[in-house]
């Protein structure tokens, strides 16, 4: 089981998102995304008070999926009701579940892409079999040929 | 599958022997493109552009060689074998047929790799006899094929070069063929099977003591520096000037090489490795179905439906995409990222 937080944002990423473990590390953005979640945004219009609200937040929401990991280790549809019951609710940890799914579908953190590569690896592309506009060319012609 | 018709002295004599010599042709050229590739993706983004340049440009010209190779065999009226199990070599493993003298591998870019790709690229020197069997060089060997090709043509009446129409059609052309270094050379006479041997030969090596690669007195291309040479700058990470010689080795600029830019790839992985880890071993199988599907494509391409070849280019940036995807997973347990294991998976 996963015992420390970059362990466990992989753990919680990959039940939200619906890609496995192998799937989100072969986009390469495990580690950047980790930081963008567990990282105080370097954002100088961030008040102290609320650069520390939002650690105790990400802190409250790590010890949370902790928990519920532990305790629906082997029942799988009671995990999925305490994800949807626990963590998916908006009031839940400032919607940060959401947020998270948000992020890997997307790239996006906010209003904001994370940076090039992330864009390039939003889970979205892959799910619609697209690619994304500007990178991973797909080949001349290919949108004439059947996926593989 | 390799070698069963070639003689043991390493000549050609018979038609069954030049088809089986031109078969391993196709296999040799294809055996070095997986493990240029594995370099290459190695390589993460943005990083050692250089290094990206030239690995990239050799491996398309690798498979231009592949496809001339089919197009000397379909002339002659042979059958280009692609898409079988035994198609695809073992990793580690030794070019096929040649005298086995060093080993190839599925391995991310490094010092070593370069050391091999400079053993795999080394200029035949004239001490050396034409081997088809047991070569040293690629060289080598490709001189055998062509006086082997000479010699059967001039000793069979009418020649060896095929007249039926529906033969004729199998020959991958321009038409069928983009986007890559050199030029694609249709082959339906002893003339265009010298041109095309020669190109394969000029491309990998260089001639006559030059460092530079034939495209340019052959196709009026720009000088481009033989693979050798161009793997060579790597290695001794400086580049080449236009008036250095192979005995002079590079004096130009130095460049940089990072070699620490790259995914630690497991090296030889294979779909065995990776049995503990269904997640990963899903992904790695997935990379090789792609792959097979590819040797599936290049098969029909080149055994009388070269439109084909135009979808295979999708496969390639599939396989690309799914590779580099590979390298970001680490293999649990171990200081090693996953790799592509090209291994033939129906």
């Amino acid at each position: 089981m996963a015992n420390n937080r970059a362990d466990l944002f992989l753990e919680i990423s990959a039940l939200l998102t619906g890609f496995n473990k192998a799937e989100l590390q072969g986009t390469g953005m495990v580690a950047t995304y980790y930081n963008t979640v567990a990282n105080i945004p370097q954002d100088p219009n961030y008040s102290d008070q609320e650069l520390a609200a939002n650690e105790a937040n990400v802190g409250f929401f790590f010890e949370e999926v902790n928990s519920i990991l532990k305790e629906n280790k082997k029942d799988e549809s009671k995990l999925q009701q305490a994800i949807a019951g626990r963590l998916m609710p908006l009031s839940a940890y400032n919607g940060l579940a959401q947020s998270i799914i948000t992020l890997w579908y997307t790239g996006s953190w906010g209003a904001n892409v994370v940076n090039a590569q992330a864009y390039i690896q939003g889970l979205m592309w892959d799910t619609a079999e697209a690619h994304p506009p500007g990178a991973k060319q797909p080949g001349f012609g290919s949108w004439s040929f059947p996926p593989l | 599958m390799a070698g069963k018709h070639t003689r043991d002295d390493g000549t050609i004599r018979t038609l069954a022997e030049l088809k089986s010599a031109l078969q391993n042709a196709i296999e040799l050229e294809h055996s070095t493109i997986p493990t240029y590739l594995c370099a290459l993706y190695s390589i993460q983004d943005g990083t050692n552009q250089k290094a990206v340049e030239t690995i990239r440009s050799i491996v398309v010209e690798e498979m231009l060689h592949m496809i001339l190779a089919c197009n000397i065999l379909n002339a002659i009226g042979g059958e280009p074998a692609i898409n079988k199990p035994g198609f695809v070599p073992t990793y580690p493993g030794h070019l096929p047929d040649s005298d086995n003298s060093f080993v190839i591998n599925l391995a991310k870019f490094s010092r070593e790799s370069v050391d091999v790709f400079l053993k795999i690229e080394k200029p035949a020197t004239t001490s050396e006899p034409p081997k088809a069997k047991g070569y040293q060089t690629i060289g080598q060997f490709y001189q055998a094929v062509r006086i082997g090709l000479e010699y059967v043509n001039d000793n069979t009446p009418g020649g060896i070069f095929t007249k039926d129409k529906k033969q004729r059609a199998k020959q991958i052309t321009a038409e069928h063929y983009y986007g890559s270094g050199g030029q694609i050379i249709p082959v339906y006479t002893i003339d265009d099977a010298r041109e095309a041997i020669a190109e394969i030969v000029g491309q990998g090596e260089g001639i006559d003591d030059t460092i530079e690669d034939s495209d340019q007195q052959m196709f009026g291309q720009g000088i481009e520096y033989a693979h050798y040479f161009r793997f060579n700058e790597l290695h001794e990470e400086r580049l080449y000037k236009d008036t250095d010689t192979p005995k002079s080795g590079p004096t130009g600029d130095r460049i940089v090489v990072e070699w620490d830019a790259v995914y630690n790839m497991k090296p030889n992985p294979k779909m065995d490795d990776f049995k503990a880890y269904p997640e990963l071993l899903e992904k790695v199988r997935d990379f090789n179905r792609t792959y097979t599907l590819l040797l599936d494509n290049i098969h029909n391409a080149c055994n009388g439906q070269p439109d084909l070849l135009m979808k295979g280019v999708a496969m390639m940036y599939q396989l690309k995409y799914k590779a580099i995807a590979l390298m970001n997973i680490p293999v649990p347990g171990t200081r090693y990222m996953a790799g592509p294991s090209f291994e033939f998976e129906k």
